[in-house]
């Protein structure tokens, strides 16, 4: 099944919520629910909160993120932002303001 | 760039909201709000789409609802719903399409007028008057006294009835004709 692209010219002020894959190139404000991933291409801007199983961040985000099973910010990504989740992952040379949250059930 | 790599809702997502781009954008999913685009909106079979839309072009085989303003084209498919009213200076309506609403091709010379307006007509026409019953009548005031029985009259003549909007002023007296005949058949 096609993953939903938002192309790098595109804005989207509002919500985008489903059951696919989300790969954004361009702008997203407002708010991101889906029951999969979401990556954030390194010249995407995310000002939303993220809901999400795994979350790939390589460009900028403004938010809070909360997945189900993974966070992972690239080297040269920028976040500001509280992060939920059981895994995090924070690449040398990405840029990050928040608080982290890995309360795993145990 | 990944500039051309379109912009797609797949099929289990939602959008809502505003979406603005330069670029195309295919949904297959479910897409509701406004949406500004410099580039072609495609809406797929299973898609649905609420939104007042200003496009280049459009193409529908899906569901739709909303205004539509495209600076070039508007395509309904055979598989289209569409309630909203479209204005694009060219609008292609396929068999099995169906829509209720207005069309609006903008200016039109005297010479295009007529092929390009009867091609979209008669599909349209059968949804679209019940909902507009007001757009029907208005004219017969209008006419001169003589044509006083004027309401048997379309009655009777009802099928042939599909003539573009733009036309009204130059049907009038052919109608009239058509209606005299018949009454003296």
């Amino acid at each position: 099944m096609a993953n939903t692209v938002i192309g790098s010219s595109i804005v989207i002020d509002g919500e985008i919520a489903g059951e696919e894959p989300i790969i954004v190139q361009g702008t997203v404000k407002g708010r991101i629910a889906v029951s999969e991933s979401v990556f954030v291409e390194s010249a995407a801007t995310i000002e939303a909160d993220v809901e999400a199983d795994t979350v790939e961040v390589a460009g900028v985000l403004t938010g809070n993120v909360t997945a189900g099973a993974r966070v992972e910010l690239k080297a040269d990504s920028k976040m500001v932002g509280d992060i939920k989740s059981p895994r995090i992952l924070i690449a040398d040379g990405a840029l990050f303001k928040g608080n982290i949250d890995m309360d795993v059930e145990r | 760039m990944a500039r051309n790599e379109a912009t797609v809702i797949a099929a289990g997502t939602r959008i809502s909201g505003r979406l603005e781009g330069a670029e195309d954008v295919q949904v297959l999913g479910a897409l509701q709000g406004t949406v500004h685009l410099e580039g072609a909106l495609f809406i797929d079979t299973e898609a649905r789409v609420d939104a007042e839309c200003a496009v280049d072009s459009l193409e529908v085989h899906g569901i739709l609802v909303g205004d539509v303003q495209a600076s070039d084209t508007i395509e309904l498919h055979p598989t289209a719903r569409v309630v909203g009213d479209l204005a694009a200076p060219r609008v292609i309506v396929h068999e099995g399409a169906r829509m209720r609403g207005l069309i609006d091709m903008g200016d039109m010379d005297a010479e295009r007028a007529p092929t390009k307006g009867r091609s979209a007509a008669p599909a349209r026409r059968p949804t679209a008057s019940p909902a507009r019953p007001a757009s029907r009548p208005a004219p017969a005031p209008a006419r001169p006294a003589p044509v006083a029985k004027a309401p048997e009259a379309p009655a009777a003549k009802a099928p042939p009835a599909p003539e573009p909007e733009d036309e009204k002023a130059k049907a009038a007296p052919r109608k009239k004709a058509a209606a005299s005949k018949k009454a003296e058949a």
